[in-house]
């Protein structure tokens, strides 16, 4: 009988601290240093912004121009296209870019997205008609992985250089714009006749804006200084995006 | 005869328990549990329709809630970086109060914004006195899915919040820069003006602001 008891206790102090263990192995990696260091007191939040003015200035300008332009036509799209029409719309744009996706996840050595990119392709533009819908993310539970060139460099360890803020396409740096401009080698809209290709460009700024409308206005109304702020944001997000 | 069948039986059940206890997945710890608490608080005041007419009141409701769920001393501090050391306990004092007021009429508006999409939690960690907390905001009818973190630290027995990252986007490390650029190209003084005429703009209540959701 005692030995039993003894047994049991064995077990149980072992089953114990097992189960703790299980409970601490996290997939992800544990909490950023930089949260208990003093770095936040010692370290500056400087960012090297040679091109400033000119930034602030193409800031300026998309400002207005979202206020004067996009902002009131996507208003007006917004009321002749309900919702679900212009999820449609996104799911179908997002789509017909998955040449990109799957060529970077390529570059970076990510197979596994590749299967994946292709498995969604082919339900999306098949019983998604033509990527209207997006079954394969609702039914089969495939999540889109969002890989431009841009984040193809930064994996190889090409740094942002210096933030660029361009007219029309609003916040960037010079990793990125290099992505860009690559992207175009590998996006089908740019394979179609030029006016097809800014017709498409075109829906989809003001199919994205009508679906995001309000989202600016906010975020603007909790900076202090919009500029940095979007800089910054920007910044952050492609760093977290090149990470994953 | 009888007892030592049924201490048998006892002893396999505990065994088997405690072998393969493991396996159960765990509870939501206690940060997330209060991260839940605070925010199932603001998400019941938000869907209850009775409430609709009485703006200004749930707005004030919700921003008291976003007050005792963030560490301020802590986050304000990380937030002036470099710049709080040469502050004085008066000007310590004063900025917290504004980067509250600021962050309380922020978030206040985002909560209303965010009607008709869902807050999932994900997982946590913890390590010591500081956890993250991850969650997804979740919005059916647009398929999108927003990952945010919450860093919170433990005082006492609470865990306050003292950032938050929305897909990576550090809110405290954003301000941070901004805060940083302006005291740098002009003053201190000058970011202070600044906070407080921010104060004067966008009432909470703004019709404006909740005409844009949808």
């Amino acid at each position: 009988m005692k030995r039993i008891t003894f047994l049991l206790s064995v077990l149980a102090v072992f089953a114990v601290l097992s189960h703790d263990r299980a409970a601490l192995a996290q997939p992800w990696a544990g909490i950023n240093q930089e949260d208990r260091s003093s770095e936040y007191a010692e370290e500056t939040a400087h960012v090297a912004d040679p091109l400033k003015s000119f930034n602030r200035a193409m800031f300026q300008f998309n400002d207005k121009l979202y206020y004067y332009v996009l902002k009131p036509v996507a208003k007006g799209y917004k009321a002749v296209f309900p919702e679900p029409v212009r999820v449609s719309v996104r799911n179908a744009l997002s789509n017909a870019r998955m040449p990109v996706r799957v060529v970077n996840c390529v570059l970076q050595g990510k197979f596994c997205h590749t299967a994946n990119e292709l498995a969604r392709f082919a339900v999306n533009t098949t019983f998604g008609i033509a990527g209207l819908f997006d079954p394969a993310k609702s039914y089969l539970k495939i999540e889109k992985h969002d890989e431009d060139f841009g984040q193809t460099l930064g994996f190889y360890g090409m740094k942002e250089i210096i933030p660029i803020t361009w007219p029309i396409l609003g916040p960037s740096n010079v990793r990125d714009t290099i992505g860009l401009a690559g992207d175009t080698f590998t996006d089908p809209v740019l394979y179609v006749e030029p006016i097809v290709t800014s017709g498409i460009a075109t829906l989809n700024v003001l199919n994205e804006t009508s679906l995001t409308l309000g989202d600016y206005e906010k975020f603007k109304e909790s900076a202090i200084d919009p500029y940095i702020s979007l800089r910054e944001a920007y910044s952050q997000y492609r760093r977290n995006q090149i990470k994953e | 005869m009888y007892l030592r069948n049924k201490r048998q039986l006892l002893a396999f059940v505990i065994i088997v328990f405690l072998t393969f206890g493991w396996i159960i997945p765990v509870r939501a710890g206690v940060p997330t549990e209060q991260l839940k608490e605070k925010i199932d608080a603001i998400r019941k005041i938000l869907d209850d329709p009775s409430l609709k007419d009485m703006k200004p009141a749930r707005m004030e409701f919700i921003m008291n809630v976003i007050e005792s769920m963030v560490d301020w001393p802590e986050a304000t501090r990380r937030a002036l970086g470099v710049h709080w050391k040469k502050r004085t306990p008066q000007e310590r004092e004063e900025f917290i109060a504004l980067f509250k007021d600021l962050l309380k009429k922020t978030y206040s508006d985002k909560m209303d914004l965010h009607t008709g999409e869902e807050i999932v939690f994900d997982s946590e960690k913890i390590d010591e006195d500081y956890a993250v907390v991850k969650a997804k905001i979740i919005n059916k009818k647009k398929g999108t899915d927003i990952a945010v973190d919450f860093r919170t630290l433990k005082e006492g027995d609470k865990w306050l919040t003292y950032d938050i990252s929305v897909e990576g986007i550090s809110v405290l490390n954003n301000y941070r820069v901004q805060f940083d650029e302006i005291i740098v190209s002009s003053s201190y003084e000058e970011l202070v003006k600044k906070m407080k005429n921010k104060q004067g703009i966008g009432s909470p209540a703004s019709p404006k602001t909740s005409k844009e959701s949808k």
